[in-house]
């Protein structure tokens, strides 16, 4: 019998994916859970009396988030108001489902949830839009429009922060197929991912940082006020020890994929990714160490690129860091993303491009 | 078929194209003016590092790109000749690091052969030519053992580290040789990172040596051939290992190595690896595949394609991986290569700030509190993680971690660069492996060695 190398009574049941150690369920519950609650609060995420809600999709990443979350909160003693946040994309089959999941895991944990709809934020469901589009771009729409409708349920919920469950591995992979660094990956990557909340192609510091604040802007020229501090308590938690970790305890979770991901494909980086983690199961760790090397600097790059580009362009200029026209969202551009997207939506026009 | 732009702008509509390459098509004199252009381009940059009128030494791996920087180097010494300008470098000396001790006897003599025609080459120019014996790693300068590799030995704690390596090696009856291929050979079993960890090593050493001939020779400078294509590789390649942080040093035109004269000098980075391969079959230049290929098939080298499913890509390197990556990127957008090197050569990551530490190993600058950066990120030790203690009131607190005698990060790791980390933690048979530097590179505290049981070295299962 193989004892677990960490408690040496134990049997090894698992090989852990982050460290290759053989350990038994209970160390891995131990570090797994730790290694959370260090990553909370070695960067100060919150403050005792925070009301922080849970972007909760009913997959394996918000699942073990929520039940993490509420877990370190009580063993921990955060003193957080914790709450479940979840979007209605209105894709018929797939977000039902998953739906009635995130509402059983309201009652599991005991937390209030609420539902926003995008049929009731945008007057469009998924559906809706994939019978007008077709399903090529119908990604595009979905990042976008759940951007936005997060924010403004969090609003509606008078929450000071936002967790979500981008894992170490959605960080290292936009690390690699960071626009400014590696520009053209991202065309491999424009898939549909419904599942967590990682269609927002952000920028590199956004999603190397574990807190972002802004959202549709450079982080330099942004209101700070104006948006609700967003972060990942799972920066540095494994995807596969997320899996692990949810089979072990049974946690309930959705995890069919999204219906309209079918004909999407799944990008260069992540399989990069897959194969670097099978040569060295530090490797994500090892990417997103790098990552945060870069961050500050392309950032920088990037920020004075566009300063470059909006002398050329004086119109640009003019237009000042503020506020959508039409919806008051936060952005840059007269119309927000969301608003142009519905723009030409309700003109029946085909998508427009974004970058 | 295409015309020359420039000839024809020029009113030369007759010359047919050879290439088509940066949006615009070139005949064989334009291409070839264009790109040497691009070579002298290099040495005129604004606050430029290279010191002028001394020796340069040329790092020469008998691939493409650094055959085509010793054909560059003969034309533009040269042209300063007939110019009669002084020249830019007084001397020329041309090295090869010989991995020969590695290869079996068959491929041993195909390498001579070729280091012999390339040493021709190389003198017919006027070149001084190095040969460098990867075994010479583990010497000193009068040619006997040595297993310290270290440059600067100021800390009390590394000269002691230093002492006790010393006084293993006397012992031994180890031969440069005998070390290097023990060195590499403990890399060639499980576990599956091993082979890019040996890789890196190579390339480490390789660097190093080249460092110390240019320091032996006086040269300032140190060129290498490096084209847009494999710096394209090299930036994916770093980011995987963990290395982001020098990343700039590894790719920029000119790097100024810590603690020596030396400014390594990359005068075709930006030429892209279709335009060197031009290249060198309009210049005619000798190729020496069997020289530049001393390092494949050594390691992994289980070349396919991202994505291969199963076993395959187990027995890939991560340089490996990066570089069909890059392949596969370039194949489908022929222009990312120049769009992922431009933003790269951009970046700063702080990696040229003075009075960094340096990396024993790779002797490149440790990026300032990295050291315990993967301890806290992962947690190995079930001593790491404090109980929690209720107070009366209801409030809860953590206990002080409990009082470790043992850091979770061993006394070698805080001597090198995080990349570097990984050559001690990724070697399950400790013992086997002798680095230049010592023993106590292996990650064992530092009164540990191979016996004492006192840390996990030894026995593989
Ligand atoms: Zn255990
Ligand atoms: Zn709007
Ligand atoms: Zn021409
Ligand atoms: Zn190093």
């Amino acid at each position: 019998m193989k004892l677990c190398v960490l408690c040496n009574t134990n049997r090894a049941q698992l090989k852990r994916p982050k460290t290759g150690q053989q350990i038994c369920k209970t160390c891995f519950y131990a570090v797994f859970e730790y290694e959370i609650h260090c990553t909370i609060t070695e960067n100060k995420l919150f403050k005792r009396g925070d009301k922080v809600a849970i972007a909760a999709s009913g997959g394996k990443d918000s699942t073990v988030l929520a039940h993490t979350m509420k877990l370190l909160n009580d063993r921990y003693d955060y003193g957080l108001d914790l709450c479940l946040l979840s979007i209605d994309e209105g894709i018929k089959g797939y977000r039902d489902d998953s739906l009635e999941t995130v509402k059983r895991n309201q009652l599991q944990y005991n937390l209030p949830l609420l539902v926003l709809s995008y049929e009731e934020l945008y007057g469009w469901s998924m559906d809706k839009i994939v019978a007008q589009i077709g399903t090529k771009n119908n990604c595009t729409f979905c990042g976008v429009f759940r951007r936005q409708a997060l924010d403004r349920g969090a609003a509606r919920l008078g929450v000071d922060h936002i967790v979500t469950g981008h894992n170490a591995d959605d960080v290292a992979e936009t690390v690699l197929m960071n626009r400014k660094l590696l520009v053209l990956f991202q065309k491999f990557t424009l898939t549909h991912f419904p599942l967590v909340f990682r269609g927002d192609f952000a920028r590199l510091t956004r999603c190397t940082s574990i807190t972002t604040q802004t959202l549709e802007t450079s982080a330099t020229t942004a209101p700070e006020h104006l948006t609700i501090p967003r972060s990942k308590p799972f920066k540095y938690t494994y995807e596969k020890e997320i899996v692990l970790y949810a089979y072990f305890l049974s946690l309930d979770y959705f995890s069919t994929e999204c219906t309209y991901s079918v004909e999407a494909y799944r990008g260069y980086a992540r399989v990069f990714l897959k194969d670097l983690e099978k040569v060295r199961a530090s490797a994500i760790m090892d990417v997103i160490h790098s990552g945060e090397a870069y961050a500050q600097s392309l950032d920088e790059i990037e920020r004075v690129e566009a300063e470059n580009g909006g002398k050329k362009k004086k119109k640009t200029v003019v237009q000042k860091q503020g506020t959508c026209e039409r919806c008051g969202y936060i952005s840059s551009n007269k119309l927000c993303k969301a608003c142009v997207l519905l723009e030409s939506l309700n003109k029946g026009l085909p998508a427009v491009s974004l970058e | 078929m295409p015309l020359c732009a420039k000839c024809v702008r020029d009113g030369n509509s007759d010359r047919a194209s050879v290439i088509a390459t940066r949006g615009s098509e070139y005949c064989a004199d334009c291409f070839k003016v264009d790109m040497f252009g691009r070579f002298t381009k290099a040495y005129t940059t604004k606050e430029s590092l290279l010191p002028r009128g001394e020796p340069v030494c040329v790092a020469w791996s008998g691939g493409l790109s650094s055959s085509l920087l010793v054909h560059y180097m003969n034309s533009f010494l040269n042209k300063n000749f007939k110019q009669n300008v002084s020249p830019r470098f007084s001397a020329v000396y041309v090295c090869v690091v010989d991995y020969s001790c590695l290869l079996s006897e068959e491929k041993q003599q195909i390498v001579n052969q070729e280091i012999e025609a390339m040493q021709s080459i190389a003198e017919g120019y006027n070149f001084n030519f190095k040969r460098i014996p990867l075994e010479s790693a583990f010497t000193n300068e009068n040619g006997d053992l040595d297993s310290t590799l270290v440059a600067d030995l100021t800390s009390p704690e590394i000269l002691q580290l230093k002492f006790e390596s010393y006084s293993t090696s006397k012992t031994s009856t180890a031969t440069p040789i005998s070390r290097t291929l023990d060195l590499f050979a403990s890399f060639k079993s499980t576990p599956a990172a091993n082979p890019t960890t040996a890789v890196t090593l190579l390339n480490t050493l390789t660097t190093r040596l080249l460092r110390r001939a240019a320091s032996t020779y006086n040269c300032t400078t140190l060129m290498t051939g490096s084209n847009a294509s494999t710096i394209a590789a090299q930036i994916v390649t770093q980011t995987a290992l963990g290395g982001g942080f020098n990343l700039p040093n590894e790719i920029s035109l000119e790097y100024k190595v810590p603690n020596t004269d030396i400014v390594t000098f990359r005068p075709i980075r930006d030429l892209l690896f279709g335009e060197v391969e031009k290249l060198v079959e309009l210049d005619e230049i000798a190729q020496f595949p069997g020289v530049a290929g001393m390092a494949e098939g050594l390691f992994g080298g289980v070349v396919g394609s991202v994505g291969t499913e199963g076993a395959s890509v187990a027995k890939m390197t991560i340089q490996d991986l990066a570089a069909s990556f890059v392949k596969g990127l370039q194949k489908d957008f022929p222009q990312s290569v120049s769009t992922v090197t431009r933003t790269a050569f951009k970046v700063q990551t702080g990696a040229n700030a003075p009075g960094l530490d340096v990396c024993l190993l790779c002797s490149n600058p440790i990026q300032p509190n990295s050291q315990n950066w993967r301890a806290s990120h992962t947690t190995s030790r079930l001593d790491d993680i404090p109980d929690i203690i209720k107070n009366e009131d209801g409030t809860v607190v953590e206990a002080p971690k409990k009082a470790s005698e043992v850091p979770a990060t061993g006394a070698a790791d805080l001597l090198l660069c995080y990349a570097c980390q990984h050559v001690g933690r990724d070697v399950k048979v400790k013992e086997k492996l002798v680095l230049p530097g010592g023993d106590w590179f292996l990650g064992a505290k530092k009164d540990c060695f191979v016996g004492n049981g006192c840390c996990d070295s030894g026995v593989s299962d």
